[in-house]
């Protein structure tokens, strides 16, 4: 999770989930899984366990939700809204 | 010979004296400060006595102050073109604007100061326009009233809540059906009630740009070039929402309007303009505006099609009828 218990907060609407940054104003949509991504990787979970959450959740099959997992942790992390992939 | 201070106008006492306190409050608004200076300026205030009907209570004080004040910090944002910045630390939030004015509330206390240089004739108002706005708006905000960036008219239906960044035709379209006789409530921000989502607003005059199309009679440009236009009577609310109706800032497609599902009209509300303000409660803000998209029928209509959409949202303004959304 941040640092900042301030700095980002989140509303679910319809299906998916809008992700307000405080420090920029912007907003994200996150469509799919995301928002459930979201929660998991921004409370700590690293993406290999957040993925086997999502996949035992869904009943999809891990490999994919994996694959889905990296690639939206890698466009949080580049967007700076999630720090460092935590120890394992 | 000497004159009493008061005798003379408050900008040549010095430039620091306490000039007008100014509070808002849901049953009455004082907001004419700056005929004190500016006597031609006082036509463009009228607005917006009678804000917010309800409990009398006192929501900001602000003392007006007619002097300079501190240097702007670095950086900031543009609204309507004209950089303001609008910074916090801790419960205090401050707003920056142009030709030196500014202002500074404390969201604790509901009490602020507001400060408008002498000399310059605009400067009253741009002080009132880009700096108590702002304030205010986060100071109702923290009072469960969330702003949004829309216009919006009342009929006999509910409100007809009319959402897009600046320039997108809020108020074109608001005029239009004020003519038609929807009452006026609100001409560029309505606020939420996160617990009811009814819509209040200021109950103002629409505001049209250089070119727009003078539907209605105008009283002359304000500084930024808008043309306001009192028509009919206006309100305040509290009024249900009927329709969410989502602008477009430039035309797009050949339909004139299509249905939004509640992410899409949610994603436009954030898109017209949700400036985070004030960390203690933008995510009341955020999920208000949600459990809006969620409860309100909301369609798309592109610039270009405002003409045509001009009677259907009349049917929707008049009474009940068939899901348009559907």
């Amino acid at each position: 999770m941040s640092d900042d218990a301030e700095r980002f907060y989140t509303a679910e609407v319809g299906d998916e989930t809008f992700l307000l940054d405080e420090t920029t104003s912007a907003t994200y949509r996150l469509g799919g899984e995301g928002g459930r991504l979201w929660e998991l990787l921004a409370g700590g979970m690293p993406a290999a366990a957040a993925a086997r959450r999502v996949a035992d959740e869904t009943g999809a099959a891990y490999d994919r939700v994996l694959g889905d997992t990296t690639r939206f942790a890698g466009e949080l992390r580049a967007q700076g809204l999630l720090g460092d992939e935590p120890e394992q | 010979m000497t004159l009493p201070a008061t005798a003379l106008p408050a900008a040549e006492r010095g430039g620091v004296a306490r000039t007008r306190t100014v509070v808002l409050g849901r049953t009455g608004t004082e907001f004419r400060f700056a005929a004190d200076f500016d006597e031609p300026l006082r036509r463009w205030l009228r607005e917006p006595d009678g804000l917010l009907p309800g409990a009398d209570v006192e929501l900001l004080r602000f003392d007006m102050r007619r002097r300079a004040g501190p240097a702007p910090p670095a950086g900031g944002c543009a609204h309507e073109g004209v950089p303001v910045w609008l910074t916090r630390e801790g419960h205090r939030l401050r707003c920056d604007g142009p030709l030196g004015t500014g202002g500074e509330v404390d969201l604790a206390t509901g009490t602020g100061t507001v400060w408008a240089p002498p000399g310059h004739p605009e400067a009253c108002w741009r002080a009132i326009h880009h700096c108590l706005r702002p304030l205010w708006y986060a100071a109702l905000a923290r009072r469960g009233l969330h702003p949004v960036h829309a216009s919006a008219v009342v009929g006999p239906a509910g409100a007809i809540c009319l959402a897009g960044a600046s320039g997108a035709g809020k108020s074109t379209l608001a005029g239009r059906l004020a003519g038609r006789g929807a009452r006026f409530l609100s001409d560029d921000v309505c606020f939420v009630d996160e617990t009811t989502f009814e819509l209040y607003g200021l109950g103002d005059a629409c505001r049209l740009r250089p070119g727009a199309e003078p539907l209605l009679p105008t009283l002359g440009a304000e500084p930024n070039g808008k043309r306001p236009a009192f028509v009919g009577t206006p309100t305040n609310g509290p009024a249900t929402p009927r329709l969410l109706v989502l602008l477009a800032s430039v035309a797009a497609g050949s339909s004139t309007w299509r249905a939004a599902d509640p992410a899409d009209a949610m994603a436009a509300l954030v898109v017209s303009g949700f400036l985070a303000m004030d960390p203690a409660v933008d995510g009341r803000r955020l999920q208000t505006l949600g459990r809006l998209a969620e409860r309100c029928p909301a369609i798309f209509v592109d610039r270009g099609a405002v003409p045509p959409s001009d009677d259907l949202l009349g049917t929707w303004l008049d009474g009940p009828t068939e899901d348009v959304t559907g």
